[in-house]
């Protein structure tokens, strides 16, 4: 669909429904008892995507001195799995059958344990990778089977998908005079991501081998963490460990570190001026602009602790900031 | 193998319907299948040995139940950084098992378990086409098909000990099975049981009885292997855990069909004895005997005094070279050196000091020292002239006991005499350690000293100890070095050996109900190699249950803690505790260790508890992974999982 508006500003708008069928998609209904050395693909996976793009732009001129153009454009796709060939779990929240494509995956954690002994009473919940029973101060997952353990059953799709589902970016640049002006925005919503728990627990040995030593501590854990002395069971960090091991329980994918990753950044702006040619005549040149920009310059996003650009490693090397102050001479 | 993955694959995507157009539709030139694989001897020898391939895994004891999960080791799960161990077994003594996503899964091949299906459908595979090779010799066939078999029987064996009733699959399914076809059920235990020893029975007699071409096919299966495992089978389908165990009787199919049998069957013992027997006459038969002083290979100089002989011998019945002992019926041909023995080596020098290659982090508990005898051969607890009480008071080493202790050096009473096993199998703060290079009459043999990091053997670091002060020495070779370098002397673990089958007769003898006079000559075999009296000259003289032996349950007793001393570290008292049933008792004492981190003796032998374990009634077979019983939903999960 195609028109326009305000007689110079052509808008495009798609909205599109797609199946995608016949995805090939190992079969995962084979008992083991088979014995088969290599996993049976066939194409019985089914998709369905739905969205709308939508593009603007346009240009007009203001008066006799002066101009604006825009430019817009905005996504949005919501896609799930129609048929997906998964064993038929009795916990219909485990089926990826319905779910969107991407979403999160993980444990729903309630608040932090208030002590060994609440930890003790509570559904059992040992990560196999150790054997260290929670205490206090530790995330208290929810039992969501009610089997009275917390394992692998009790993870179901949390938030929106990884991938964000809205897209969208906006810029306008006019100019009046000698004066110009230029920005870019880009955003993007419905979309979770998970705090790297791993990687970002202070003093402990960092998954990725070729950091040596420990892990750095974030201003954001020192200010608001589980202690003896702080028992907030929502403390933004749980009790901490000497060691990954000990501390297994904190560090499975759960909603207590999953946050909303939309944001809306002003990616770029650009203010300049150029001098009068009279001016710039009886200074012997043909031309000069003086100009200022800069580069991922504000950023609007419910996350605070970093850029949630970074995802979740917030030891990331950062996105930059970048200003520049230019003066543009042709002679 | 990869030529057999393309092949399943290329059937696999014609059969589940893919309907591409004709011109894709077409198997490319050059493209593996079944019939390349058995075009002629050689593919076919390969694919031979492709069925050997999940059985040398098994050489790895980081993943063996018998060695993870017995009480013997220990693996502490709070270093810094577990320097290429696997944890996975290790953390099992923690109730760290879930049926979600069960550790060392054998079933499905996952969390460091092999996967044995895989294994079986490969041994199918070759029993189906041996007939294929146009050049290969009918005695050849003969013998291939009988290893194949073997193998078939030993990986059905395998999942046996570990999840009892298992789902039979004598051929294999084809690939065009319709999902209702694939959904198994598990064949009741006395079943499976007879289903293995009818294969091993077909298999022995085309197995040739020893291994003529040493250097090639050793570790190749014998007649007297293949024997010496039907005899377990039997012995571990009539053992407690297997035979009339009330705990599992409730288990049954989905159509009801009872999977264990409830009643205790004695006559599952005679099938044993039978076959235990004729194992140890095979392999008496072919030369297999006890390894004693005299296989001493020449390079031990001839002055090395005999209480270090003694031990030695001990020592190299496990290390000796595969050739030259002839008490090891069956090893692996995993070599048992770099990757092994520096977790269970002490450092005993400044160059090792100084150079932490080895870490030492398998340790013992203080409840195995405990298990060894005194050296009156029986008990520490039993013996009338040996201090129990005091066992952990100062004690230091004098002159007469130098070659056990180092002389001048001050440990516990609870380290001097005891049998020779016990400093074969341990080393601790103050043990000698002839060898790692100093090979002389054993007057200036190297030691351990362990307590506190200003000793060598203390901790380092905390990713560089041994956190209960005891290191098992057996799984250490005497020639290999560790100084400023490290130098690894291999061996083969052995999987069988003759005093292991020696005092498994013993054992399934007095089941029997015979006389102990039956039974205890061949405990007695094994004793007397170890430099102690027999049971009853041992009991009688020293013992505070002088007559134990006499009764059914008392020679039980000690029958199970010899069989536990002789084959200690050899990833086997894992096995044999769940088929006794007395695995739970031995996991409700806490697994303890000296105070590694002191360096004072008072502090240092102040026993702390290292792991109190978890191990429930259930623990004793395997959980199904559970998303197998939602795949297949003929298949039942054990009890309490």
């Amino acid at each position: 669909m195609e028109f326009t508006v305000l007689k110079n500003f052509n808008v495009t708008a798609e909205v599109y429904k797609n199946n995608k069928y016949d995805v090939l998609q190992n079969r995962n209904n084979i008992p083991s008892t088979m014995g088969l050395e290599a996993a049976i693909a066939a194409n019985i996976g089914k998709v369905e995507s739905k969205g709308i793009d939508i593009q603007i732009d346009g240009k007009r001129s203001i008066g006799k001195d002066g101009f604006l153009s825009a430019r817009a454009n905005f996504t949005y796709t919501a896609n799930k799995y129609v048929q997906y060939e998964e064993p038929s779990y009795n916990e219909k929240y485990r089926l990826l059958t319905g779910q969107p494509l991407n979403r999160n995956f993980g444990y729903v954690a309630e608040r932090l344990f208030v002590d060994d002994e609440e930890a003790r009473n509570s559904p059992t919940q040992i990560f196999s990778t150790n054997g260290f029973p929670p205490q206090g101060g530790d995330i208290k997952y929810r039992d969501l089977n009610g089997d009275g353990k917390i394992d692998g059953a009790d993870q179901t799709f949390l938030g929106d998908p990884s991938i964000p589902q809205i897209v969208y970016g906006f810029g306008v640049s006019g100019g009046w005079r000698g004066f110009d002006l230029s920005a870019f925005f880009q955003g993007q919503a419905k979309v979770s991501f998970f705090i790297d728990p791993a990687r970002t627990s202070p003093f402990i040995q960092s998954p990725d081998n070729y950091y040596n030593g420990n892990t750095q501590l974030l201003k954001a854990y020192a200010d608001n963490h589980w202690s003896e002395d702080n028992q907030n069971l929502y403390a933004l960090y749980p009790r901490l460990g000497i060691n990954g091991a000990q501390i297994e329980n904190n560090r499975q994918n759960s909603t207590w570190w999953m946050r909303d990753g939309s944001f809306l950044r002003l990616k770029s702006a650009e203010l300049g001026y150029t001098l009068p040619a009279k001016i710039a005549k009886s200074l012997g040149v043909k031309k000069t602009r003086i100009y200022f920009n800069g580069l991922n310059l504000l950023t609007w996003s419910p996350f605070k602790m970093w850029d949630p650009e970074l995802g979740g490693r917030g030891f990331n090397y950062p996105i930059q900031k970048v200003f520049n102050i230019g003066i543009n001479v042709n002679l | 193998m990869k030529s057999y993955y393309k092949y399943l694959f290329m059937v696999a995507l014609t059969i589940t319907g893919v309907s591409c157009k004709k011109y894709l539709d077409v198997v490319p030139d050059n493209v593996g299948t079944i019939d390349y694989a058995f075009r002629n001897r050689n593919e076919a020898e390969n694919y031979l040995f492709g069925c050997y391939n999940a059985l040398q895994n098994f050489a790895n004891v980081q993943t063996n139940v018998g060695f993870v999960t017995s009480g013997e080791t220990l693996f502490p799960n709070d270093l810094q950084d577990n320097n290429s161990v696997n944890t996975i077994g290790f953390n099992l003594i923690r109730g760290t098992q879930s049926a979600q996503n069960p550790a060392l899964n054998y079933w499905d091949g996952q969390n460091s378990g092999q996967a044995l299906f895989v294994a079986i459908r490969k041994c199918n595979t070759m029993l189906e086409n041996i007939d294929k090779p146009i050049d290969l010799s009918a005695a050849e066939k003969e013998r291939w098909i009988a290893e194949t078999k073997f193998l078939k029987a030993y990986y059905n064996y395998y999942l046996f000990r570990m999840y009892g009733p298992i789902p039979i699959v004598d051929v294999n399914l084809p690939i065009t099975a319709t999902t209702e076809e694939t959904k198994v059920k598990r064949a009741p235990a006395d079943s499976v049981v007879n289903y293995i020893v009818k294969l091993l029975d077909q298999a022995i007699p085309g197995l040739p009885p020893v291994i003529q071409n040493q250097t090639e096919e050793l570790g190749r299966i014998t007649k007297t292997i293949a024997l010496c495992v039907k005899a377990e089978v039997l012995a571990t389908a009539a053992s407690p855990l297997f035979n009339g165990n009330p705990d599992l009787a409730s288990l049954k199919n989905k159509d009801g069909q009872a999977l264990f049998n409830g009643t205790y069957d004695a006559t599952k013992w005679d099938r044993a004895a039978t076959a235990c027997f004729d194992a140890i006459k095979s392999a008496e038969a072919n030369g297999n005997r006890l390894h004693v002083q005299s296989d001493l290979t020449a390079n031990i100089p001839a002055s090395l005094t005999d209480s270090l002989k003694k031990v030695l011998n001990l020592q190299t019945t496990i290390t000796d070279k595969w050739e030259t002992n002839p008490e090891l019926i069956w090893a692996l041909n995993g070599h048992f050196g770099f990757g092994n023995q520096e977790y269970f080596m002490p450092r005993l020098t400044a160059g090792a000091a100084g150079n932490l290659i080895a870490q030492g982090t398998i340790a013992a508990p203080i409840s195995q020292q405990e298990l060894f005898y005194t050296n009156n051969g029986v008990p520490i607890n039993e013996d009338k002239t040996w201090d129990y009480t005091n066992r952990y008071a100062k004690q230091t080493g004098d002159d007469a006991n130098r070659f056990y202790i180092h002389n001048g050096y001050e440990t516990v009473k609870a380290h001097f005499n005891r049998e020779p096993r016990f400093y074969a199998d341990l080393a601790f703060d103050g043990g000698v350690w002839y060898g790692n290079g100093i090979l002389g009459d054993g007057e200036n043999a190297l030691y351990v000293a362990g307590k506190g990091p200003s000793s060598f053997a203390g901790p380092k670091d905390n990713i560089r100890l041994n956190v209960t002060g005891y290191w098992p020495k057996k799984l250490v070779n005497y020639l290999t070095v560790y100084d400023k370098t490290m130098t690894w002397e291999d061996f083969h673990l052995p999987v069988i050996r003759l005093a292991g089958m020696y005092l498994l007769y013993a054992e399934i003898l007095n089941e029997q109900g015979k006389s102990s006079a039956e039974a205890i000559p061949y405990i007695d075999k094994v004793r007397t190699r170890a430099g102690l009296p027999g049971v009853v000259e041992a009991w009688t003289n020293y013992s505070k249950t002088p007559t134990k032996f006499t009764t059914k349950d008392g020679l039980r007793q000690i029958i199970h803690q010899e069989r536990r001393i002789e084959l200690a570290f050899e990833a086997q008292a894992g096995w044999d505790l769940r088929r006794w049933k007395e695995l739970q008792d031995v996991m409700t004492r806490p697994l303890q260790g000296w105070n590694v981190f002191e360096e004072s003796f008072v502090n240092y032998y102040r026993a702390r508890t290292i792991v109190t374990p978890v191990f429930n009634n259930r623990n004793y077979i395997w959980p199904i992974r559970a998303d197998n019983l939602i795949i297949n939903n003929n298949l039942v999960q054990n009890p309490n999982w």
